[in-house]
């Protein structure tokens, strides 16, 4: 047996924390070797350095931690994204709660490449973006990969460059809105000032070196009150510093935030890429939580019309990446398909069309050998037994292929 | 020879045992004559003392009157002449229900038209159900003619007034018998075994009994072997003597004495009856069966060779069982086996809830693999419980109760 020693990126970030525990003896003994040495030689890293040993990987990891350069070769394996990007692109949401929290536990953000994932990079890289936005829809059961496909896609997109419009999660406006109050520039229907800032923060996070370097200015001139006003050609930060000042126009600011982004790609100033999460949430009632009991408002959220307004084909030098979930649908837990046509509806249905579905399936064999195999190496799964091949065959039955199922699973042991 | 170890006068004792007994060790002995002929013997003295008690026995009234040629009375108390009286009026009474009962039977006999002299206790019990039909369900409860030996309780004392058992006064005298007839054998084996460390060996595996073809016998099981009944913690106390015994390393040297309050756990395969092997268009074999469980019915199709891919109810994985345990029990045969991941499964279940169904599921599987596996196989899924179907079903509701069993909420009025 060679040795096998982590990839300096890796080390670099978590020297001392992990390195009593990432000893070679203690790999060796966890994980079993399954490919040929020589396929766990990652042709990205590089031996430069003579004095160092040749960089060899566990075969369940990729030290190519650029999105863009993922292709079938690095299929199943984990990809870490770097810690500075990961706390500019999730600091304010975009991973999945329970996978957010194993981030601390594993002190890294590693993320499997997928088939879906490649997928829609491949496409994105044929769009001929003079046509109108192409729509993605992810489809698939709970717990197999949807949002850790997104969050992989918005890491594909911050590193392409594409200014982000990003919403983590849907329902967390249309259910479990903070604040509720009744919109004044659309009478009848209802504001949701604090989830509206926060995602103007959001959005700023994720943009700003963009924004810094675009210059992005407003087309025209917005007067919200008597004397809150945005003068045309005003750089657009202002319009987001505005809105995350006055929380109570901050509904109003991202409709007009994002007319302003479609209209500026329409021009050609940027390339957009629209990612959002538990989409179908959009078409379903707009609720109220009260003490733990939901209540149905008859009005429609004005949060949700900007949203809706760029998830349509009528622009261009865009990209929409949707996901369609059984927990955003209106009765989540009696949601009899997690299939688009059914979750969207027919509203959803006639707003989307046409799109291209695509299907996150669940682990194959390989996948979870690999998740597997990262468990065992994070100790998340410490269990002799459960590291045994018998443990691991019972392991990979009793999850199904559903990566959400495996993680529970592995948490007792 | 370890059956010679019992006392023979342990079945003199079972004056009120009616039948003949059902323990093995009893039915030898009255194979051999030996029961027969003691307990004529004593039947005989009893009579022969009644009859003849002038001169031989010296402590009845009568007899004190008669004989006046003994010395000297010797003292009796009034309870013990009591129960002397008690004797003499049992074997008087004997004496007249066994006219009564040659009577009624050449009586029978004559009725039904046939030989009194050949008129059998089995022919009585025939006529007695022909002439006096019954339909009470209880057989205890229906009409019976039966010689008073069987129907009468016998004297637990000799002639002299002493029990005929040693452990009489104890109360539980069969039971602590076996206690100490058990602890003598410990004592026994660990002599055998000084013995073998006296020679510088270690005592052979073939010295131990092997306890995995047979498993001790419950309680009631366990009453009727020592014809006594037995309180719990007696149970308990005896049981702990026997697996003390059964656990060392000596134990072979008293198997037939541990058989006695054992009972074998294999069954004749060769009576078992499995699903037929079938060889499908594809060259691969397959199996059918359809079991149930509680209210759920399962039909499990398994074709061999195979991936381990499973399909319930036409959703693939296990994930058609969001409980646990539910899953973890359709995986257990497998895993006895060592089918796992060779075999695939296909599954139609239905009724019941999630327990009942993939209880259902195994006992199906555990039937197909049998038929798939070779006899060592087999063992091992008859020694893990899983060729019998599992009787238990939910119990009925009881009208004075919230449930089964469980009582209303108590109110105060």
């Amino acid at each position: 047996m060679a040795l096998r020693i982590l990839h300096g990126e890796f080390l670099s970030h978590h020297v001392g924390v992990m390195h009593h525990l990432l000893t070679p003896e203690r790999l060796l003994s966890s994980v079993a070797a399954r490919p040929a040495l020589s396929t766990l030689i990652d042709g990205n890293i590089s031996s430069a350095n003579e004095t160092s040993p040749p960089k060899i990987l566990s075969p369940f990891r990729t030290g190519e931690s650029d999105p863009q350069n993922h292709s079938e070769s690095q299929l199943g394996r984990h990809y870490t994204i770097p810690e500075d990007i990961k706390q500019t692109i999730f600091k304010h949401g975009g991973l999945p709660k329970k996978f957010d929290e194993l981030t601390h536990v594993f002190t890294e953000t590693s993320i499997m490449v997928r088939k879906p994932f490649l997928e829609i990079k491949d496409y994105v890289k044929k769009i001929d973006f003079n046509r109108p936005a192409v729509r993605f829809v992810l489809y698939g059961e709970t717990g197999q990969g949807k949002s850790m496909t997104l969050a992989h896609v918005v890491h594909y997109g911050f590193n392409a460059g594409f200014l982000l419009v990003h919403v983590p999660w849907v329902n967390s406006f249309m259910r479990k809105s903070k604040d509720i109050s009744p919109s004044e520039s659309k009478p009848g229907m209802l504001d949701v000032p604090i989830n509206a800032a926060a995602w103007l923060v959001h959005f700023r996070a994720q943009n700003q070196h963009l924004l810094q370097k675009l210059d992005f200015k407003t087309s025209k001139s917005y007067q919200y009150g008597p004397r809150d006003t945005i003068d045309a050609g005003a750089p657009i930060e202002e319009l987001i510093e505005f809105g995350v000042g006055r929380a109570k126009y901050a509904c109003d600011v991202v409709e007009d935030l994002l007319r302003e982004v479609k209209s500026a790609s329409n021009s050609g100033l940027f390339k957009t890429m629209v990612v959002i999460d538990g989409f179908n949430g959009l078409f379903s009632p707009f609720m109220k939580t009260l003490r733990m009991k939901k209540k149905v408002i008859h009005q429609r959220c004005t949060l949700a019309l900007p949203f809706l307004e760029i998830s349509r084909f009528d622009w261009c030098n865009g990209v929409v990446v949707l996901s369609v979930d059984k927990h955003a649908h209106t009765d989540p837990f009696n949601a009899e398909s997690a299939l688009p046509l059914y979750l969207l509806g027919k509203e959803g249905w006639e707003h989307l069309d046409p799109f291209i579905p695509i299907n996150v399936e669940e682990y194959n064999t390989a996948e979870t050998n690999s998740a597997l195999d990262y468990y065992i190496d994070r100790r998340w799964i410490q269990h002799p037994g459960a590291q045994s091949e018998s443990g691991r065959a019972e392991l990979r039955a009793m999850c199904g292929g559903n990566g959400l199922e495996l993680l529970k699973l592995c948490a007792p042991l | 020879m370890e059956n010679c170890m019992l006392r023979d006068d342990k079945f003199m004792d079972h004056g009120f045992m009616k039948r003949e007994p059902k323990n093995t060790l009893a039915r030898e002995h009255f194979e051999n004559g030996k029961m027969n002929s003691i307990s004529l013997l004593l039947r005989s003295n009893l009579r022969f003392s009644s009859i003849h008690n002038k001169s031989v026995v010296a402590y009845s009234s009568q007899a004190a009157k008669e004989n006046v040629t003994i010395k000297k009375k010797k003292p009796i108390s009034r309870a013990m002449r009591a129960y002397i009286d008690r004797v003499k009026q049992f074997e008087e009474n004997l004496i007249v229900e066994s006219k009564e009962y040659s009577d009624g039977k050449r009586f029978l006999a004559n009725i039904m038209g046939e030989d009194p002299a050949h008129f059998t206790p089995k022919d009585v019990d025939k006529s007695v159900e022909y002439l006096l039909p019954s339909g009470l369900f209880q057989k205890l409860a229906r009409p019976e003619m039966a010689p008073p030996e069987e129907t009468i309780e016998k004297a637990k004392f000799d002639i002299n007034g002493r029990p005929f058992h040693f452990l009489f006064y104890t109360g539980a005298s069969h039971l602590y018998e076996t206690q100490f007839e058990t602890v003598k054998r410990i004592n026994r084996a660990e002599k055998l075994l000084e013995q073998i460390h006296r020679k510088g060996h270690t005592p052979e595996k073939e010295n131990k009994m092997d306890l995995v073809t047979s498993e001790w016998q419950d309680i009631s099981e366990m009453e009727k072997t020592i014809n006594e009944s037995i309180r719990d913690d007696h149970f308990e106390q005896t049981m702990q003597a026997l697996e003390r015994l059964a656990q060392h390393p000596m134990s072979g040297h008293f198997k037939d004495f541990l058989m006695n309050y054992r009972k074998a756990t294999t069954v004749n395969m060769t009576e078992m009856v499995f699903p037929e092997i079938q060889q499908d268009p594809d060259g691969r074999y397959s199996v059918q069966h359809t079991t149930k469980r509680k209210t759920a019915v399962a039909t499990v199709t398994i074709r061999s060779p195979g991936e381990g891919k499973f399909v319930i109810n036409g959703q693939p994985g296990l994930l058609y069982f969001s409980d646990v345990g539910a899953r973890e029990h359709v995986l257990f045969p497998y895993q006895v086996t060592g089918l796992m991941e060779k075999v695939d499964t296909e599954v139609t279940v239905e009724g019941g809830g999630f327990n009942g169904q993939s209880g259902a599921i195994r006992y199906a599987t555990s039937l197909c693999l049998a038929a798939l596996v070779d006899e060592q196989g087999r063992v091992k899924l008859q020694l893990a419980g899983l060729l019998r179907r599992d009787p238990r079903v939910k119990e009925r509701k009881k009208f004075g109760k919230a449930g089964a069993r469980r009582g209303y909420t108590w109110l105060k009025r």
